[in-house]
């Protein structure tokens, strides 16, 4: 799990009138205010992140092959590490990403759903494993550390809070 | 403090909880409404989160439902439609907020708080009660929110070049993966 923290909001509230509070809270839950966040942290994650350590020799190996026989995301490069094959462990994460009103914070956390199994010369292969734990050993055990946001992507979703926020301060005018 | 007790049967799903205790002086509206809010929303993140009311993990999914749902069986959130997630409502007292279950939702919600699903009797082992709350520390966070709102006057004493010194602090924070 990772938090998107927006600081400062708490210290705002106390100084306005109760109808605003509330529709701010109403920022961490708004569907669309998520999917939007949810877009810039993933995009980001794809576009910038990389392990400094390069692959090795034989998982370049086992890339070319499963390259054969399954569609690669956009983002992905057979020369380096980053956190895309075929992009579904981050589009799990877009579509699991929570806001927290009491918090004042967004929450990325893999679901416990499945990845789906990659295709070989004959059929399936591997074992099942659900995002949250395939996430665990990318970032735990293979120093695949994707939890992370440029600047740029911080900047991104400051103006999109600010821009709720400045929407219900004009209300104050 | 230890908060008022659920009433769970098959018709009625609900928990008052006394504002007035819990913030030390009477709630005015919004404060009812924000508390409402929050705590339902607390509710829903810790439900989806597979943790009941005692913060612990709820019972397995069995094998066949945890493959019709494509999860694994420790996957555990309750939300499949997400209907019963969706089906809180309020009914405000005095100085109280009662949070309830919808009444079409109110079979599967008391199916999965008692472990009956469809049966007689309740089973414990296969309960999963992700309803309501038992301890007021439960609820902190949500009372400090709300307490923000204690004076609904104070709209005439907004300082407007403060508001602004206060907004442009506002800056995102980023807490890495912590497992």
């Amino acid at each position: 799990m990772a938090k998107v923290n927006v600081n400062g909001l708490n210290d705002l509230a106390k100084r306005l009138n109760s109808k605003i509070v509330i529709e701010i809270n109403k920022i961490f839950s708004n569907k669309n205010i998520i999917k939007i966040i949810a877009e810039i942290i993933v995009t980001d994650i794809k576009n910038n992140y990389e392990r400094i350590q390069g692959p090795s020799k034989s998982t370049i190996f086992q890339r070319i092959y499963l390259e054969k026989y399954n569609n690669t995301d956009k983002a992905y490069r057979r020369s380096k590490i980053k956190a895309v094959f075929t992009g579904e462990l981050l589009e799990d994460l877009k579509n699991n990403i929570k806001g927290s009103p009491t918090e004042k914070k967004f929450i990325l956390e893999h679901s416990d759903k499945l990845h789906s199994k990659y295709l070989g010369k004959s059929g399936l292969i591997g074992n099942n494993i659900s995002y949250k734990n395939l996430s665990k050993i990318l970032v735990n055990d293979l120093g695949i550390n994707y939890f992370a946001l440029t600047d740029k992507a911080k900047r991104e979703i400051n103006n999109i809070i600010k821009n709720e926020i400045r929407k219900l301060l004009t209300q104050l005018k | 403090m230890r908060l008022k007790r659920k009433k769970i049967s098959d018709s009625e799903i609900s928990q008052v909880f006394d504002l007035k205790k819990l913030l030390k002086y009477e709630p005015n509206d919004m404060q009812k409404e924000l508390f409402y809010n929050l705590a339902v929303d607390k509710m829903v993140q810790r439900t989806s989160f597979g943790l009941d009311v005692n913060n612990e993990k709820f019972p397995d999914y069995n094998l066949d439902y945890a493959n019709k749902k494509g999860v694994t069986e420790s996957s555990v959130d309750l939300i499949l439609t997400g209907k019963m997630l969706n089906s809180f409502e309020n009914a405000e007292g005095k100085n109280t907020v009662e949070i309830k279950i919808k009444e079409d939702q109110t079979g599967k919600a008391h199916g999965n708080i008692t472990g009956s699903y469809g049966k007689p009797r309740p089973v414990k082992s296969k309960a999963r009660d992700f309803f309501g709350f038992k301890n007021s520390d439960e609820l902190s966070d949500v009372l400090s929110q709300v307490d923000l709102l204690k004076n609904p006057e104070q709209e005439s004493k907004i300082d407007l070049s403060e508001i602004s010194d206060l907004f442009n602090r506002i800056n995102i924070g980023f807490e890495g993966f912590d497992g």
